[in-house]
């Protein structure tokens, strides 16, 4: 298509497009005139044309639409008067308050108002129709205000569902629901068999639950009586009757507590009155029940307990309490009692109590008396022993000394013979002072140590050997090495009691062994004799002291040898024993522990004595404050051939050897001397003041351990008093000779 | 009753091809019960003397009112008839008129026609129940009837307008409007109508548009002629366009080759009338400077005559008869495919009677080379 034809040459059709467009844009400029040429009324019409007929399309649309809509809503108004018709329910619909469908059914429940049923009534109008229908008997609920309670349901929710009761025994079940804001649906429902199904099957269990009940009232084993609220009586049981002693005319249902409670009263049924007041009983009701136990005119005791019900009448009930109340009072009786036994044997006690109290004081008292006596004893003994053996010692030393003197002069036989009894007197001494030591609790009074047994037994054959001849005992000893555990001078002493027995009750030519072996861990020391036996009467008496079994011949021996043994052995758990026949000898063994690997300490007092007849040419200085016993001690020494300086004390010790100059070869000193002053303080002042390591022998009575180590540390020998001169010529000289071979220790 | 179609029963139909005015009058009056008649319409053959015509029908009819117009040819019980006289009688008990005579159509005096034709209306009472409709017919040669038409539309807007405009055979010399027994020229009459029947008006033509455009670059609105078509001398582009010489230009090319205007999907027709010596083209409708416009072709016109033609009552009921408005050149162009017989057929099936104009007036719309008609359906059975 072409506007301008393509034959005509170029500028005619530049021209002719130039009027074309021309033409248009002055059309274009006219377009928005108000047009009232033929062209433009053409226009308009033709464009009015054009609107219209868009405008009927659409209006022919819509008004088929609304014949379909119509169409529909016809339809369903239809369907839901179908529905409606068949529904076994009654059924109304209101909305926005008001009555918009409903059934015949609906209509027709109440029939005196159902021609007020029409569209349009609100609901409170209906439940207001309803009320006053001469057909409703009643509703559970009070219908009020049915709308104001429906805004405050959410939809969808039952908000009220009441039951509804038609006269005839009909019932019907009344439901309200909003189905949404605008919409309330009223159902209501015929449930007239059920309720009255319900009402049967309630019944039946009513009865079946009262036969049941009756039942087992009677056959309670307590009385039970309940009473209406109005207090009258309504079911009791037998035994109800039975316990009170009322009888079933005066339990009739309808009777009053107040009668009851007179008729128990006349006939002297209970005698209580605060029980049969019956303000009390309105008063306790209302504080919630009542327990109380009252005595039945009959004897019997009664349990009365009044509990509410829940329907404001109140239940009694009976039990016989008679029994348990015997046997209540029987209890309370018996704890009566009790309570008085307990409380006589608790002042018994008490009694007694302070009677012990006494006794242990008194007890205490004496202990503290005993003590104080044991130690006063102690105390006494210890200077007994002192101060008896000082003039002992002395008298020793002269003894010996005019034993040599009198060597070859016919005084010789009356020396020998006083030493013999000085001797007997010394032993007798040494045992009395042994026994009361032991006998005391002091616990210092034996030091158990390691003792060399062997060399202990040497020593107790070498002392006994010249007793031993002078009764013609052969005395042998076993040797042996062994070490045991005990004290070595009660030990010492015990042994020699026991030897010294041993020859003494052998007759001449017989024998005394003494020996020691090993039995396990232990040791047993036998001091065996072929003497004149021990009968068995005597075995136990002979360790008494001063006893003296019966075939002892008399004079021989003492009397407290044995006992010392004795004694000894309990103190050091050394168990003792004996084995003897009369005529045929005895055995006394003695069992001992046997102690460490340690070396026994030796005692260098038991060491064997040596022989008189080496030089004893030794400048000795002698410390003792007593007089007698320088004395005594000089002479002794002198006449052995020493030289001796002989001073009370120490100052005059180192000034005697400051004067002389002499240095002595060794110091005797006695421990004990004036005032402060002892034998070691002499020795460390001596050697001090010497410049010398001099050698030293302390004497002293005092056994302890504590004193022998102190020597010891001093390196001071030690002999003990009454001095055995046996041992001290030996000691000296080895003390002596020890210093001289240079060794420092001992 | 010609060929044993039945005759519309509500209306009265005579016609007469007598050469001489008071013998065909007398003809056709013998048809009309003066007493029964509410009006007459009457369509008159341009071969006819009309003052003689206006005097036989004063004579004949007395005071049943006639209106009419000059035709360029007529429909009648025989389909297509040139030169005869058609004369329709609408009976009283159906059908009641009001009619304005609108004179001085040049220059148009919008508010002079809407004051009269209210004045009228306001006349005349409705009957309850009835329908309303007007009919226009219009001096064909005034060039008016576009504002015409839109100005009655505007004024009676619940009343459908259905007019033809008067011809003048194919002279297009002068053209008259009947009314109250006498011939007006420049003048349009507005009969409006009240009927009991039920009333179905419209309109078609057969035309659809090329691709071809053709745009008014020089005209004079006025006298609905334009000088220029696409900035060349109108005739001849018009026949550059159609196909055809310049000197072939003639009616029935006209009337082959319609020039259409189009507003949201409808096609409306401008017909050609003429090409004038300085080679522009005179149309028979409004035409304007700027104007875009589409040249159309013709289908087939049997089929949508039949189709244009078979209305149907709401009930399923074909009309009782069609008052149709049928344009000359539609005729033109039947007679030059020779279709003249089978057309008319259609017509008489359809029970069509009315004439061949100028131009056609619907829906407040002036065309041309379309058939307006206004269906007339019988009330239920039973009724006569």
């Amino acid at each position: 298509m072409n506007l301008i034809d393509p034959d005509e040459p170029t500028d005619v059709r530049i021209a002719r497009q130039e009027r074309i467009i021309a033409a248009l844009m002055r059309r274009a400029d006219r377009r928005d005139e108000m047009n009232l040429s033929a062209y433009g009324a053409f226009q308009s019409a033709i464009e009015l044309q054009a609107q219209v007929a868009a405008k009927t399309r659409d209006l022919e649309e819509v008004a088929t639409e609304l014949e379909t809509v119509r169409g529909d809503r016809a339809r369903t108004q239809r369907n839901l008067h179908d529905a409606l018709s068949v529904m076994q329910e009654g059924f109304a619909l209101f909305t926005d308050g008001h009555l918009n469908v409903c059934n015949q059914l609906f209509r027709t429940v109440l029939p005196d108002i159902a021609g007020e049923i029409v569209a349009g009534l609100t609901l409170d109008g209906y439940f207001d129709l309803m009320v006053r229908s001469r057909h409703l008997v009643s509703t559970d609920h009070k219908i009020h205000h049915p709308a104001s309670q429906l805004k405050k349901t959410p939809d969808g929710a039952m908000a009220m569902s009441l039951m509804i009761e038609l006269a005839g025994d009909i019932w019907y079940q009344l439901g309200l629901q909003r189905t949404s804001p605008d919409n309330v649906v009223l159902l209501l429902t015929e449930v007239t068999p059920i309720v009255r199904q319900n009402r049967s099957e309630k019944k039946t269990l009513i009865d079946q639950q009262a036969d049941y009940l009756q039942a087992v009232f009677e056959t309670m084993t307590s009385g039970v009586c309940t009473f209406s609220p109005q207090g009258t009586v309504m079911m009791q049981n037998r035994q109800f009757r039975q316990l009170l002693g009322v009888p079933l005319a005066e339990l009739q249902p309808g009777t009053t507590l107040e009668r009851l409670l007179a008729f128990m009263q006349a006939h002297g049924l209970v005698r209580d009155d605060a029980f049969l007041e019956i303000a009390n009983w309105q008063q306790q009701l209302t504080q919630g029940g009542w327990l109380r136990r009252v005595r039945h005119g009959r004897g019997r005791m009664l349990d009365v307990q009044v509990n509410g019900l829940a329907d404001g009448g109140f239940l009694v009930e009976v039990k016989d309490v008679t029994l348990e109340s015997r046997a209540t009072e029987l209890l309370e009786n018996r704890v009566l009692e009790r309570t008085a036994e307990l409380t006589r044997a608790n002042e018994r006690l008490t009694e007694q109590f302070e009677e012990k109290a006494r006794v242990e004081e008194e007890l205490r008292l004496a202990k503290e008396r005993a003590e104080a006596a044991v130690s006063s004893k102690t105390r006494f003994l210890a200077a007994a022993s002192h101060d008896l053996l000082q003039p002992i010692n002395a008298a020793k030393l002269l003894i010996s000394t005019l034993q040599e003197a009198a060597q070859g002069s016919h005084l010789l036989p009356m020396v020998d013979r006083l030493h013999r009894a000085f001797t007997s007197t010394e032993q007798l001494l040494h045992a009395l002072l042994d026994i009361s030591r032991l006998s005391s609790s002091d616990p210092d009074a034996v030091t158990p140590t390691e003792v060399d047994l062997g060399a202990l037994m040497e020593g107790v054959f070498a002392d006994q050997l010249p007793l031993s001849e002078f009764r013609e005992v052969r005395l042998d000893v076993v040797p042996c090495r062994v070490v045991v555990r005990s004290d070595p001078v009660y030990l010492h002493r015990s042994v020699q009691n026991l030897v010294v027995n041993a020859i003494q009750y052998t007759e001449a030519g017989g024998r005394v062994l003494l020996g020691a072996r090993r039995r396990g861990s232990k040791v047993v020391l036998e001091v065996r004799d072929t003497g004149i036996g021990i009968d068995h009467v005597d075995q136990k008496r002979i360790f008494e002291e001063f006893a003296r079994a019966e075939n002892a011949v008399f004079g021989t021996g003492m009397g407290l040898g044995l006992s010392v043994v004795d004694r000894t052995c309990r103190h050091l758990g050394h168990a003792l024993s004996l084995r003897s026949a009369p005529g045929r000898g005895s055995v006394f063994s003695i069992e001992l522990e046997r102690a460490g690997n340690g070396t026994a300490r030796a005692d260098p007092a038991t060491r064997g004595q040596g022989k008189a007849d080496t030089a004893f040419d030794h400048t000795v200085l002698v410390i003792e404050n007593d007089a007698e016993v320088l004395f005594a001690t000089r002479q002794r020494l002198e006449r052995w051939g020493a030289r001796v300086l002989g001073v009370p004390s120490t100052p005059e010790a180192c000034c005697t050897l400051d004067e002389t100059g002499v240095v002595p070869d060794i110091v005797l000193a006695d421990y004990h001397l004036d005032g402060d002053d002892t034998g070691l303080a002499a020795v460390a002042a001596l050697r001090d003041g010497t410049g010398h390591h001099l050698p030293a022998i302390l004497i002293t009575a005092d056994r302890s351990e504590l004193l022998r180590r102190m020597a010891a540390r001093e390196d001071v020998s030690v002999i003990s008093k009454p001095v055995k001169l046996s041992r001290l010529r030996p000691l000296i000289d080895w003390a002596i000779q020890r210093h001289r071979g240079g060794g420092q220790g001992g | 009753m010609r060929d044993g179609m039945t005759a519309p029963r509500h209306v009265s139909v005579a016609q007469s091809c007598a050469v001489e005015a008071s013998v065909a009058v007398a003809d056709v009056a013998s048809a009309v019960d003066p007493a029964g008649t509410a009006f007459v319409l009457v369509f008159v053959p341009n071969t006819l003397v009309l003052d003689d015509v206006a005097r036989a029908l004063g004579a004949q009819l007395g005071d049943v009112p006639v209106f009419g117009c000059t035709s360029a040819g007529q429909i009648t019980q025989d389909g297509y008839t040139s030169d005869a006289l058609l004369l329709m009688a609408f009976p009283k008990s159906r059908f009641r008129c009001a009619s304005v005579l609108i004179e001085g159509l040049r220059p148009f005096s919008f508010s002079a026609i809407a004051t009269a034709v209210e004045e009228t209306q306001a006349g005349f009472r409705p009957c309850a129940g009835w329908n309303r409709l007007a009919l226009l017919f219009t001096d064909g040669l005034s060039k008016q009837e576009d504002l015409l038409v839109s100005t009655l539309a505007t004024v009676l807007p619940d009343i459908p307008v259905f007019g033809g405009s008067a011809g003048d055979g194919l002279d297009f010399a002068e053209t008259f409007v009947l009314q109250d027994g006498r011939f007006h020229t420049d003048a349009a009459v507005l009969l409006m109508i009240e009927t009991s029947l039920d009333v179905q008006g419209f309109s078609f033509d057969h035309f659809q548009p090329t691709g071809q455009q053709l745009i008014i670059t020089r005209a004079d609105p006025e006298e609905r002629l334009v000088f220029e078509i696409n900035g060349a001398p109108a005739a001849q582009e018009y026949a550059r366009l159609v196909g055809c010489a310049r000197e072939a230009l003639s009616p029935e090319v006209f009337a082959e080759n319609p020039i259409l205007v189009h507003h949201e999907g409808n096609y409306f027709v401008r017909a050609v009338a003429d090409a004038t010596e300085d080679d522009a083209l005179s149309f028979m409708a409004a035409i304007d400077d700027g104007v875009i416009m589409t040249l159309g072709c013709g289908e087939e016109m049997i089929d949508s005559l039949r189709t244009g033609l078979a209305r149907e009552s709401a009930a399923g009921e074909r009309p009782d008869f069609i008052l149709g408005f049928d344009c000359v050149l539609r005729r033109l162009e039947v007679e030059q495919k020779q279709l003249c017989r089978p057309v008319s057929e259609i017509f008489r099936e359809a029970r069509v009677l009315g004439f061949n104009t100028y131009g056609e007036q619907h829906r407040g719309v002036h065309m041309n080379q379309t058939f307006v008609g206004v269906a007339f359906f019988g009330p239920e059975d039973g009724k006569a």
